[in-house]
């Protein structure tokens, strides 16, 4: 089941596309801070190297694609029809997309302290360089499971491609000016700054992991209530 | 639930099957057998209810009231269902961007049904030339030879067609009853479903007519056709009662 579920997303190249942009996201976003340091630019290491972080923004429409897009191409009565116990899909769709999101923001650690030993000519490990690392990877993880989880809710590729990055780009920023600071941080992109040690003033790293993962088990838990109930047609 | 008077059981068998959606009867109420070694012609004008009910058949739809089972089961309690059952549902139902060959390999992969097979099955529905093409550029009587390909790649004793024949030249037309009648005569069950009698007329045993989610006629063709009247004239008087209601 699994293995079936990495064929499906290797044979596609859009999948490779939508990472590569990744890789190139990081190597921009951290040659930005680095080429303006001023001094020797260690402080702004974890900050640059944050960037990992962010491309979970594309591990979440990885996600979605991975199930929304068997809705696009009317494929998902055919893997129903092999796999008739739904739940088992779902799990599988969550472990590849989980395991490809987590070797993408390894890769892309390892692309991010690449770039800056060329900026820097060293990489200056730190405390914070590793506990970025660390949030940046489990942000990307967890991403991917809430955009499997949007995409077996919403069931249309296009629908929640355009939620899950409106909710980025404009109503979490709405929604967080309408609760006050001390009720957006719970907010799930500043939960996933906070994580990925981005954000000043946000949540505690471990207690904003814990939060999106929360998340992820909220909206997961939903998919499994429709997915299990739902008429599959054309 | 089998009949004393048969010592085969149905490889079909559907009971009251109702499917509501909102306000909309989509099923109204339907039972019929499938036997082995038959070919059953499901017919009816589109919105008929025919795809409704296929899909209540291979658990994608779930049913208002009533059951729907293969082998004494519901679908999904099949074991290997992709080797007991091969579908046809919709002549589009492949991401684009994939050869026809990793589909099938994909599909193989999913159905528990070694990769050798994907071969087999390309040579079977005449697409061995275009196996390593992008389905995007296929035409829609390429894409129902991959979909039978699809569905005969677990070499299944029971096929449910949700109109082959759609989107087929008449030379395509020819070649799939042909590919029927041979599978039929190797002993499968088949349901094909379809809007125009003449497309399965030559092919099936037995004609289920439904109209309005309901069952309207349900024989042999030369009873379809009694009392004179053309095959054609009895099919439209049958489903047009059904649209009237």
């Amino acid at each position: 089941m699994i293995v079936t579920e990495w064929l499906k997303l290797r044979s596609v190249r859009s999948t490779w596309l939508l990472l590569g942009a990744g890789y190139l996201l990081v190597i921009a976003g951290v040659s930005g801070l680095l080429a303006r340091r001023t001094g020797d630019g260690a402080g702004l290491v974890p900050k640059a190297v944050g960037h990992v972080g962010l491309i979970g923004t594309l591990s979440l429409l990885l996600g979605v694609r991975v199930m929304a897009g068997e809705y696009r191409h009317k494929t998902i009565s055919e893997t129903y029809l092999a796999e008739p116990r739904r739940l088992r899909v779902l799990a599988a769709k969550v472990t590849v997309a989980a395991g490809l999101a987590a070797a993408y923001a390894l890769t892309a650690a390892l692309v991010a302290l690449a770039t800056t030993a060329v900026w820097l000519g060293d990489v200056p490990f730190s405390a914070d360089l590793w506990r970025t690392l660390a949030g940046a990877v489990a942000w990307n993880v967890l991403f991917a499971v809430v955009g499997v989880a949007v995409g077996a809710l919403l069931r249309n590729l296009v629908g929640a491609v355009a939620v899950v990055l409106a909710w980025i780009a404009v109503v979490e920023g709405i929604a967080a000016q309408l609760l006050g600071d001390s009720l957006a941080k719970w907010l799930p992109f500043q939960a996933a700054m906070a994580l990925g040690d981005m954000g000043a003033g946000g949540l505690p790293q471990a207690g904003a992991g814990l939060l999106l993962v929360a998340y992820a088990a909220v909206f997961g838990g939903a998919a499994v209530l429709v997915t299990r109930r739902a008429d599959v047609e054309g | 639930m089998t009949s004393p008077t048969l010592s085969v059981p149905p490889t079909v068998s559907v009971r009251g099957l109702t499917k509501r959606f909102g306000a909309v009867t989509a099923v109204d109420d339907l039972s019929f057998d499938l036997h082995p070694g038959t070919v059953t012609a499901f017919l009816g004008p589109n919105g008929a209810g025919k795809t409704t009910t296929a899909r209540m058949l291979l658990g994608l739809v779930r049913p208002t009231s009533g059951t729907a089972l293969v082998d004494g089961r519901p679908y999904a309690g099949l074991s290997h269902p992709k080797r007991r059952v091969g579908a046809v549902l919709e002549a589009t139902a492949y991401h684009p961007g994939r050869r026809a060959r990793e589909h099938l390999r994909i599909a193989a992969r999913a159905g528990g049904v070694p990769a050798a097979r994907v071969d087999e099955v390309l040579k079977l529905v005449d697409l061995g030339d275009a196996a390593d093409r992008r389905v995007r550029g296929y035409s829609l009587g390429m894409r129902q030879r991959l979909g039978l390909a699809t569905a005969l790649l677990g070499d299944p004793g029971l096929l449910i067609l949700d109109e082959p024949g759609n989107g087929l030249d008449p030379a395509g037309l020819a070649w799939l009853r042909n590919l029927l009648r041979d599978l039929a005569a190797q002993g499968r069950t088949i349901l094909v479903s379809s809007h125009i009698l003449a497309e399965v007329a030559q092919t099936v045993d037995r004609v289920l007519v439904v109209a309005g989610g309901r069952k309207r006629f349900d024989g042999d063709l030369a009873e379809l056709a009694s009392a004179g009247t053309s095959i054609e004239a009895a099919f439209l008087r049958l489903t047009s009662a059904g649209s009237a209601r």
